[in-house]
Formats: structure tokens, sequence, C-alpha cells
């Protein structure tokens, strides 16, 4: 394959990869309400996007639930993984096995799940249904990435704390997770991003008027969708661009 | 003075018993040394006395008090890991004064402690340096000052010089026997390395499949070892098999010899152990001994021939090379024949 | 060490509440009515009605969405591992960043591109061949599933051609064999790990996906995830959409089973679920 078939190969599936996105950020300028045709350029839609009480409250919805996820799910999926680690070998496996479950199960089947559990448990379908769904599909993921740094740690290393007078819980603050925590940070960005993106679990746990942006977007795709949504998505998708570019230009700052 | 007791210690993992009913008293500012090879159980009993397992059955006493239970954090004695496990999230400094901010103490207290330390092992000035920037031997140096700054009373050390290459092992040597008199702490040192532990030690203890063999100073064992496994571990050996007719009369090799041995049962079959250094090569027909030159090896300072007895192969160290397929003959001197009981072990003598 | 046993506590009550309990309750669902008595109703109305229809359209276009992935994201993968580490990166960044997007405005996207009035048929109205129905289609449905899950083949296939070593292709050329010989007999079957991640990465959602139909699919093609929500959101017959829901659970982990055991047959076994996991948190440390 010559480097021109090559580059437009790649090109394309590009296109197709942004294709949405771009066709979002440039309606959300649109004058009109109509899609598909171009009315003019505005910022209208931004302007009322500040307006919308329904949309922001969706958005404030989907980052509070998603910092309390984060926040319970790495500290639940941290002291896990520490736990498992003493495990023997088999009950290792089996637990392990557990948590594999709902990394490999369809969301919808988790969601079900949850949704029955709820239900038997008599809770309101809100909030707190809400984020207990969060937090229960997102501590696996945790859990796995903070294991293999676990895996890596030195027995000798908690070892060496305690032999210096270290209690275990000063060796647990002072020595294992400063060690494991850049598995922790990746385990609860994980844990963040799936959260934030999730539709299917916030779908079938919420209720009570309780509504992410995921949810927000499905129930209005129905009955038409808002060209706010647009403005809004443009949003999102530019801080997260910029927030990625400073990341990476601060690890490779921090390679050199 | 006894520093630290084990009383009857046994230690089993799953179905592998490791330790088997083992005593050790260890005295106060001694350089005591576990040698055996990997497996015999010298790592666990340290990481017994340091807390880090639990024993079975038995006890440990530290200057008479029971300390079986007591978690590592609270035991007066620190240890020198074999892979120094220094902190890697630390600089050189916190590393350093860990044990001391765990005590709580400040930090005007703790500047001039972890300077000392830091002289003591010869690193001043590293204070800011990261630990994964710093040499094998740094790092040892730092691990050591890290164990020592909360002044233990005993300080174990296990197969610290593994990792690091012939000529530093022998200068970390030469230092870590300077600080251990100078602080007058005792040191207990685990090392498969014969050599080491001869170098280093006021007593060695040998083990063997969790079993103490021999206890004794370095000479002691090196020049009266108490069994053919002894003698085999420390330094080389020629092990024959042996009867022992009457006092001072054994046949080995198929020759009678004149021993200085005595005590034992009437033709008893015994271990007959020959260092090689004290075989003399002589001409043939000068030889208590005859047999052929196998091969010849230059080992720098001496040469180390393997020579035909018979069915049998003696190793001879010697500084006159030989041929290969010459005949030579074999003078062992009386005082250089050992004469073992099969399978005797430490203690066994006072039965 | 053992002290740290009991740092597990939360997490082993959120794994008995979160997925024995649940799984448990779940099956129990099933295998009632809405009594509360014991039945295999649920079981039989679903093997004998027209559910079991859609469960095999469901499989139809989750296949034909893993392999037009596979066919698209395969080349794609290939390409950019060959590339200078530094365009390598971006590309694969690249790749990574519409991930970033909430998932449905992005398939809403395709609602802008593809209706009636849309851009695309805009497009093509000079041509004479417009408007065309493209939207609430099946065909829009495998569109945006290939759309959204085409980055989970990209990835875990990048990720083991990139790490493939360089000299094994050298060593490939210099025993003689051309580049498409070297392709077939050398990375190709080396790759497969990577397929294999891929391939259930973009299976498992796409079987079980509602949302996605729901956005471009209108109410003219049902999968089983549509089935399965509306019997939570509309009939509220929890019974039969547990059942629903175990079986598609079961389906799946016989199929997991199946690909892993075709795993062990080659020598490098790598467990699909090891790889998805891997996978997906590189997508995020991008």
């Amino acid at each position: 394959m010559s480097k021109f078939w090559q580059r437009l190969y790649m090109g394309l599936i590009f296109g197709f990869l942004y294709a949405p996105i771009a066709v979002l950020i440039v309606f959300s300028f649109n004058e009109g309400k109509t899609r598909g045709s171009w009315d003019g350029f505005s910022l209208t839609w931004y302007q009322q996007l500040w307006q919308d009480s329904e949309i922001l409250s969706a958005v404030t919805n989907t980052f509070l639930v998603a910092i309390i996820t984060t926040i319970a799910a790495t500290i639940i999926g941290t002291l896990g993984a520490i736990g498992i680690e003493q495990y023997r070998s088999k009950q290792k496996t089996l637990i392990l096995g557990l948590n594999q479950i709902p990394v490999i199960n369809p969301d919808i089947v988790m969601a079900v799940g949850l949704m029955v559990l709820y239900r038997s448990l008599d809770l309101d379908f809100g909030y707190l249904t809400l984020i207990l769904g969060h937090i229960a599909f997102t501590v696996p993921y945790v859990v796995l990435s903070v294991l293999p740094k676990l895996k890596q740690m030195p027995r000798s290393l908690p070892e060496a704390a305690m032999d210096l007078g270290a209690t275990p819980m000063q060796t647990l603050w002072q020595v294992i997770i400063p060690y494991i925590r850049p598995g922790i940070i990746s385990g609860a960005l994980m844990a963040f991003t799936l959260s934030i993106d999730d539709f299917v679990i916030s779908f079938f746990t919420t209720g009570n008027g309780v509504e992410t942006i995921s949810t927000m977007v499905f129930s209005m795709a129905r009955r038409g969708i808002n060209p706010k949504i647009n403005a809004l998505s443009a949003i999102i998708f530019v801080t997260m661009l910029v927030l990625m570019l400073i990341m990476n230009i601060r690890t490779e700052r921090a390679k050199r | 003075m006894t520093q630290i007791e084990l009383q009857n210690i046994s230690k089993a993992f799953g179905s592998m018993t490791v330790i088997n009913d083992l005593s050790l008293e260890i005295e106060d500012a001694e350089f005591l040394t576990l040698l055996g090879p990997s497996g015999c159980g010298k790592t666990t009993i340290l990481r017994i006395i340091g807390g880090f397992e639990q024993p079975d059955r038995g006890r440990v006493l530290f200057e008479g008090k029971d300390i079986t239970n007591l978690p590592a954090y609270q035991r007066p004695v620190n240890t020198l890991f074999q892979s120094y496990s220094l902190f890697p999230h630390l600089n050189v400094y916190d590393n350093v004064a860990f044990g001391l901010k765990i005590q709580g103490l400040k930090d005007n207290e703790i500047r001039p402690r972890v300077e000392e330390m830091l002289r003591l092992v010869n690193l001043s000035g590293y204070e800011k340096r990261s630990v994964d920037r710093l040499s094998g031997g740094q790092q040892q140096r730092i691990a050591m000052a890290r164990a020592l700054i909360n002044r233990p009373e005993v300080l174990l050390l296990d197969e610290p010089f593994g990792a690091l290459d012939l000529k530093l092992r022998k200068d970390m040597q030469i230092e870590m026997k300077r600080i251990q008199q100078q602080l007058g702490i005792t040191f207990i040192f685990v090392t498969h390395d014969q050599e080491e532990a001869l170098t280093l030690s006021d007593r060695i203890i040998v083990l063997n499949e969790g079993i103490i063999q021999q206890i004794g100073s370095p000479t002691d064992i090196y020049n009266e070892p108490i069994n053919a496994y002894v003698a085999d571990f420390i330094g080389e050996s020629n092990i024959l098999e042996g009867v022992m007719h009457a006092d001072y009369d054994v046949t080995f090799s198929g020759r009678r010899f004149t021993c200085v041995d005595f005590d034992f049962y009437p033709d008893e079959a015994v271990d007959v152990v020959i260092r090689p250094e004290d075989v003399t090569i002589v001409s043939p027909e000068k030889g208590m001994l005859e047999g052929v030159v196998l091969s010849c090896l230059f080992m720098g300072v001496h040469y180390e021939l393997q020579i035909r007895v018979g069915q049998e192969l003696y190793l001879v160290h010697t500084t006159i090379p030989r041929k290969i397929d010459q005949h030579v003959g074999i003078v062992i001197a009386p005082d250089d024949i050992h004469i073992m009981r099969k399978g005797e072990v430490e203690g066994d003598e006072d039965i | 060490m053992k002290t740290y046993k009991r740092a597990a506590a939360p997490f082993l009550l959120w794994a008995a509440m979160f997925i024995i309990i649940s799984l448990v309750m779940v099956l129990y669902y099933s295998f009632t009515n809405e009594a509360g008595q014991l039945t295999l109703a649920n079981f039989q109305r679903f093997f004998t009605g027209s559910t079991l229809g859609t469960l095999w359209r469901s499989l139809k276009v989750a296949f034909l969405t893993t392999v037009i992935c596979l066919i698209l994201g395969y080349p794609l993968a290939y390409i950019i591992s060959n590339m200078k580490v530094n365009f390598r990166t971006t590309a694969i960044m690249l790749v990574v960043i519409p991930m970033w997007m909430n998932f449905l405005l992005r398939t809403y996207g395709w609602v802008t591109i593809l209706s009636k009035n849309g851009i695309l048929n805009s497009l093509l109205r000079p041509l004479g061949i417009a408007p065309l129905d493209l939207l609430y289609t099946e065909g829009a449905v495998t569109l945006g599933m290939v759309y959204n899950f085409l980055p989970f083949m990209i990835l875990p296939i990048y990720t083991v051609l990139e790490k493939m070593d360089h000299g094994l292709l050298e060593a490939a050329a210099d025993l003689g064999a051309n580049k498409w010989n070297t392709f077939l007999k050398v990375i190709l079957p080396l790759s497969l790990p990577g397929i294999a991640s891929g391939v259930s990465m973009v299976f498992i959602p796409a079987i079980s996906t509602f949302e996605i139909t729901a956005l471009l699919g209108g109410n003219k093609t049902n999968l089983i995830g549509n089935v399965i929500e509306q019997q939570f959101t509309v009939t509220g017959d929890w019974n039969y959409g547990s059942a629903m829901s175990m079986i598609l659970m079961i389906f799946l982990v016989i199929s997991l089973l199946f690909s892993r055991n075709e795993d062990t047959d080659n020598e490098q076994p790598t467990p699909t679920h090891v790889m998805t996991e891997e996978r997906r948190r590189e997508v995020i440390d991008v």
C-alpha cells in the first residue's frame, strides 16, 4: 500500500469519526432551529443554554454524581485491591472472578440487576440509587487498575516500614498508598470518565426527575433535540480537548 | 549476656517444614551469621526475629521478655533487607528520617541524627538525592543508615550483598564490620556465602533443612567441621567413605591411614574429610596413594587438580601445575584427616 | 500483612450486594411471575414467541457490526502502528478524543446528517437521487454501532501490533517471505489476541445496546436490548425482562468461554477480559 492510499484511508476513517462532532459544533452556531439547514451564524444557543434550568441541572447532576462516584469507588476499590492481595490464591481467584462480572456483563444486565435489587430493598429511585449504581459499576475498574501496581510492590517495602516502627495504618498511608498512587489515579480517572459517559446504568437507576446529560439527551432525542444541546456538547468537547492537551503537554515535559 | 533467645521454634509453610524445633541463644553485641544454602530456613529465622513471621511453635525472648507475639513495629530490632527496600517516593533524607518521623520527633531533632547517620555511612551531602539515582552500593548504605537511625539493639541483615559485584561487596563487608564495631550492637547476618561468613562473623551457625548443624567461631567451623555436610559447605572438601577400625586407625581409598581421631565403635562406617590444600603431591613411588591427573586448572593463587585414585576423585590445591594423565603420588598427614560420624549435628555429643 | 485483609471489607460488601445478591434477584425474578409463584412461563414465552426472532436479528446486527469494525479497524491500526512514534501518538489520540464526548450526543449528530432534510440528503439533492430514507433503518442502526464501537476494535489491535517485535518482521523478510506472506504468516497470527479482545469489546455492547437503536432506528428497528428495556420502562413486566437478561448473559458467557478456549490453542493465551481492561485503561490514559 502506498503512502497516498494509507493517508487517504486514514483521512476517511477520521472523517467518519469526527463528522457528527463537526456537525454538532457547526450547528451550535446556527441561527435557526432546523437541523441540516444553515440559517446564519449566531451565539443565541450559547446564551440560552445558561437560562435553561433543565440542562444546567443535568450538567450539575452529571458532575456531582461523577465526583461522588469517583471518590467512593476509588476508596472502595483501592482498599479492596489491597485486601484482596492478602488472600490465598484460590480465594483471590474467586473474588477477582466476581470483580470481573460487571466488566464483561453487558451494561443492561447490570442495570436490570440494580433495578431489581433496589426494588427488593424498597428504595426510591433518585439521587441515592443513581449514585449507588454508578459506584457499583465503576468499582471493578478501580480494583483492576490498582492491582497491577500492588503486585509490582515488593513485599519487603511495607515490611521495611513496619520494621522502622510504622503501625499498619501508618504503613498504609505513608508507604503503600504513595507507591500505588499511579494506579489509584488512573483508576479514579477511569471511574470519573465511565460515570460521566454512562447512559445505561443511569437510565435504569434514576428516577423522580433526576436527569444526567445522557438521560436528558436520550429523552430529548425522542421529542427532537434542542440546539442548546449542540452548544453544550461543543463546550464539553472543547473543554475535554483543552484538558487533554494540557495533560499531554505536562506528561511530555515530565518525560524530559 | 544473652540478648535474644529462640526456644524450640518450629515453622512450616503448608506441608513444608522449614524450621524444626530450633533453639538458639544470641549474645549481646556479637556478629552472628546464619549460614546455609537457600531453603535451609535461615531467612525464616531472621523473619521470625524481626516479627514478620509467627512461629508455629516455640518462643522468642528478648532480654528475657517473651516477644513472640509482638508485631514488627514494636520490636527493638531493625532489618537491612536483601533488596534494600528504600521507599521510592521519598528522597535520601526522608528515607533515613522515616523511623524518626514515625516516632513523632521534631524536625530539629531529626536533622542532626540523619546527618550523623549519613556521615556514618559516608554519604554526607546526598540528602536531596532521589533514591533511584543511587548506585547499588549507595542504596545499600542508605538502607543501613535508615535501619540504624532508630538506634536498634539488634540489626538483622538478610543477604545484603547479594546484588553487589565482587569488588563492591568486599568494600561493603569491611564497612559493615567497622560500623558494627563502632556502634557495638548485635548483627544477625544471613548469607549463603561461606567466605563472607568466615570473614565477618564472631560466630557462625551452619543450617541445613531447618536444623542447626554446627555453631562455632569461623576457625572452629573451618578447621573442625562437625560433619561431612558442614565440611562440604564450608570451603571445598574431599569427602570419602571410610571405616574406623580402632582409635587412630582408619581405612579409606583402599588403604589404612593413621589419624588423630578416637572414640568410635569398632569398624564404624564414617565420613573422611580432607581439605584440598592438605593433600600433598609427590612422585608416584613416594605416595601413600597413587593416582592419575585428570585436569589441572589455574585458579589465580593456586592450581586446582582433579586426581583419580582408584574409583575416587580427589580435589587437590597445589602451587605447581601437573600434566594431564601424569601419574602422581599423594601424601596426607594424620592431623589433616578429619573423621566424622555420619549424620552427626550440633549438640549430639551431649547426649 | 494479614492485617490488610480487613481493608477488603467494603469491597466484599459491594461484591455481595451488587453482584451476588443482585444477580440472584434477577434469577429469582426470571423464574417467578408477578404474584411471586415459581414458573417457567417467562422462558417458555421467550422461546416460543417473537422475541426469539428479535434475539436472532440482534445477533445478526451485532455480528455485522463486529465484522465491519474489524474490516475498517484493522487496516487503520496497522497503518498507525507503522507510523513514526510522534505521529503514532497523535493518530491514536485522534482515535480516542471523540470518546471524550458524550456518546449519545455524538450518535445524535448522525441524526442531523442522515435525516430527511439532513446534510447528506442536501448534498445528494443536486445528484437527483435525494431524498433518501436513511434514518430510522436497520442500516442507520448498524452505522451508529460501527461509529460508536470502532475505537474499541482499533485500540486493542493497535496495542498488539505496536508491541510486536520488529525483529520478527525482519526475520520473516530474511527468510524470503514477501510482504503479503509476512502479513499472513507472521503479523496476522500474532495480532489474533488483539483481534479477539477487539471482537468481544465490540460484540458485547453491540448485542445489548438499546440506546443507539432508539436514536437511529426510531421505533422501526427493535433489538433484544430494546425489548428488555421496554419490559422495565413501558410494560412493567420485570419477570419477563429478567428472564431475557439472564438469557442474554448466559449466551454471552458461553460465547466468551468459547472464544477463550480458542485462545488457549494459540501460543499466547490472552484472556479476553484482561485485554479488555488494559484497553479501557489506555483509552483514558492517552
